[in-house]
């Protein structure tokens, strides 16, 4: 119960989160009032990764095809959810850093198509492992851990 | 940045969510991934930002009470934390000194950072003499949302040195004072004080005030004054006394010590005069003639040797030599042909030093049952009666002995001086103060009867500043009182 802590960002994020969710409930029925329920649920109890998580997995499992629009508005909505956690203190710059790189990543990993959804994945997993690396690197550099040899 | 496992479970998701997007042949579940990634680049960006503006401004400053202390001793490691605009205690901090592994820490390396401003006091002890470094202190920090962990050394080092525990600044005096005599770094190039003993005549019209000679003068009546004939070559014996009693006193700091520096001085000092210099330690069983008198400067080199190795503790010495034993002879007896031997091993070439343990080993040894000092003064009558000068370094808790020694070993032709070092100057600290005073005036009381017998001067030896605050101390309290 520890992210209960009264916030404009706590409050923006619920907003988000019930925005999003509602579009599970709209499209699923039962099946996304479940997914939703989890959601809100995880968001209480845990940091908002989990209650994305669990939103992300229900819109997957409602839209299948996936619909443009209610797909764009949950996932707009899970991102807000993401950005306004209050425990993650990121700077809006570093937060546009952050979007930017893993929208070019989808782009990169869309642009491939017609790919096989396994490399498609593996792309994914690779980009984001790659892109901690580049910032653990940068972070030694920045601390003076690097020296010359 | 090491990771935690809050975000290993988390990347365990992420890529159950590719699997799952695989497994489903919906796209939308690599979403997960996508979506956890940005959320923890957005943390490590967050996290390395917050580390970058540390090592730029380090909340940590550490300082040193003392840089230079003596072995055994401890200094106080301080270190101040203060944070700057960012609040260091949202990265959970935890402090880690990082002393040399030589410093000996009393107390917990490890300290949880609960305040905005905080003060840390660490002692540190230093085991061996060397030159150290304290490291800064590591800080161990989390990242918001716990998902990185890094460890980074903040804030400036500190340097502290470690000297060995040997004699410092000796005292050599009479009743508290010094004389003022040249010791360590001056020439030997002094007189006029009784140390350098001369010729006593009465004294003449036209002769410098400064020769005379107040103590024979007090004693006599009469004027007389003191002469020192460069000319003279002057027979000097050294007796060392080496017994159990002299190893009081902290390690490094004992009365053999300080003992083993006026030997040494004393070397250094009749090696200028071009002196012949004999050398005898005495010891609780046994008297050890190491060097009969000779003057070129390879003997006086070994004499110093001599001196400078005298540190191993006499009963070991003793027991590794009963190995090699001869039969015990009397104070006085006929010196052998292995004696002669040594004598022709003077030369400090590599010959000599390789042979002449075996050969010191042979006849040099007198067991003695008591008043080991008393017996090698008299074998030096035996053997060496036209000694002029003879030194004993020793101290007082024979003094019984010390005044028939005296008596015995000062005549006519030979002066006699003791350098001796008071017991109550190597007592361990915190003893009652006032009866170390008392012990002191009982020792001045002591070296003042040795000095009365004729041709003998007296001189007390130990550590200056331990004597300064025995005299100070007492002036304070008797100007309370």
């Amino acid at each position: 119960m520890s992210n209960w802590v009264p916030s404009p960002q706590r409050g923006i994020g619920l907003l988000a989160l019930l925005g999003a969710s509602s579009v599970l409930v709209v499209l699923g029925g039962g099946t996304g009032v479940v997914f939703g329920l989890a959601a809100l649920g995880a968001w209480v109890v845990a940091p908002p990764v989990f209650a994305f998580v669990f939103a992300q997995s229900g819109l997957a499992a409602v839209t299948s095809p996936p619909i443009l629009l209610p797909v764009a508005f949950a996932e707009v909505g899970l991102l807000a959810m993401l950005v306004t956690d209050p425990e993650s203190h990121v700077s809006v710059r570093d937060a546009a850093i952050v979007v930017v790189g893993v929208g070019t990543l989808t782009g990169l990993v869309w642009s491939l198509q017609p790919t096989p959804l396994w490399l498609a994945a593996v792309l994914v997993l690779l980009g984001i492992s790659g892109f901690v690396y580049g910032v653990h690197r940068f972070e030694l550099l920045a601390t003076g851990q690097l020296t010359e040899q | 940045m090491e990771p935690t496992r809050r975000l290993w479970g988390v990347g365990v998701l992420a890529i159950g969510g590719a699997i799952l997007g695989v497994l489903f042949s919906s796209p939308l579940y690599l979403g997960i991934p996508l979506g956890i990634g940005a959320w923890i680049l957005a943390h490590q960006i967050a996290f390395t930002r917050a580390l970058s503006r540390l090592t730029d401004t380090p909340p940590v400053t550490q300082s040193l009470s003392r840089e230079t202390i003596l072995v055994g001793d401890t200094t106080l490691l301080t270190i101040q934390v203060t944070t700057g605009t960012d609040s260091l205690l949202d990265l959970e901090p935890t402090l880690t000194v990082q002393p040399s592994p030589a410093l000996e820490v009393d107390g917990p390396r490890q300290h949880e950072l609960t305040a905005e401003k905080q003060t840390l006091t660490v002692p540190l002890r230093v085991q061996v003499a060397g030159d150290y470094t304290v490291r800064p202190p590591q800080l161990q920090l989390t990242g918001r949302g716990g998902l990185f962990r890094e460890s980074l050394d903040i804030g400036n080092a500190c340097a502290v040195t470690g000297e060995p525990r040997v004699p410092r600044d000796t005292h050599i005096g009479t009743g508290g004072e010094s004389i003022a005599v040249a010791y360590g770094e001056h020439g030997a190039s002094y007189g006029g004080t009784g140390f350098d003993p001369g010729e006593l005549r009465e004294y003449l019209p036209g002769d410098p005030a400064n020769r005379i000679d107040w103590k024979a003068t007090a004693r006599t009546g009469e004027p007389h004054v003191r002469e020192f004939d460069p000319e003279t070559t002057r027979q000097t014996q050294l007796l060392v006394d080496r017994r159990q009693s002299m190893r009081m006193g902290r390690a490094g700091e004992t009365k053999q010590d300080y003992g083993r520096e006026i030997a040494a001085w004393i070397t250094e000092y009749v090696a200028t005069l071009d002196d012949p210099l004999g050398l005898t330690f005495v010891s609780d069983e046994q008297i050890t003639t190491v060097a009969t008198p000779q003057a070129s400067t390879a003997h006086y080199q070994r004499v110093r040797r001599e001196i400078l190795d005298l540190g191993a503790p006499a009963a070991q010495q003793s027991t590794a030599d009963s190995n090699r034993d001869r039969p015990t002879r009397q104070s006085g007896g006929r010196p052998r042909l292995t004696l002669n031997l040594e004598d022709g091993l003077a030369e400090d070439d590599p010959f000599s030093r390789t042979l002449r343990p075996y050969v010191r080993d042979a006849a040099k040894r007198h067991r003695v049952a008591d008043k080991p000092l008393l017996r090698a003064v008299q074998t030096l009558e035996a053997g060496h009666a036209e000694t002029a000068w003879l030194v004993i370094v020793t101290d007082d808790a024979q003094r019984g002995e010390l005044l028939e020694t005296a008596r015995l070993a000062a005549t006519r032709d030979r002066f006699v001086t003791f350098f001796v070092l008071p017991s109550v100057l190597f007592e361990p600290p915190g003893a009652e103060i006032s009866a170390a005073y008392d012990a002191y005036q009982d020792f001045e009381s002591f070296r003042q009867q040795l000095a009365t017998t004729t041709n003998v001067t007296a001189f007390e030896v130990g550590p200056r500043d331990r004597l300064g605050k025995l005299l100070e101390s007492t002036h304070t309290r008797r100007a309370e009182q």
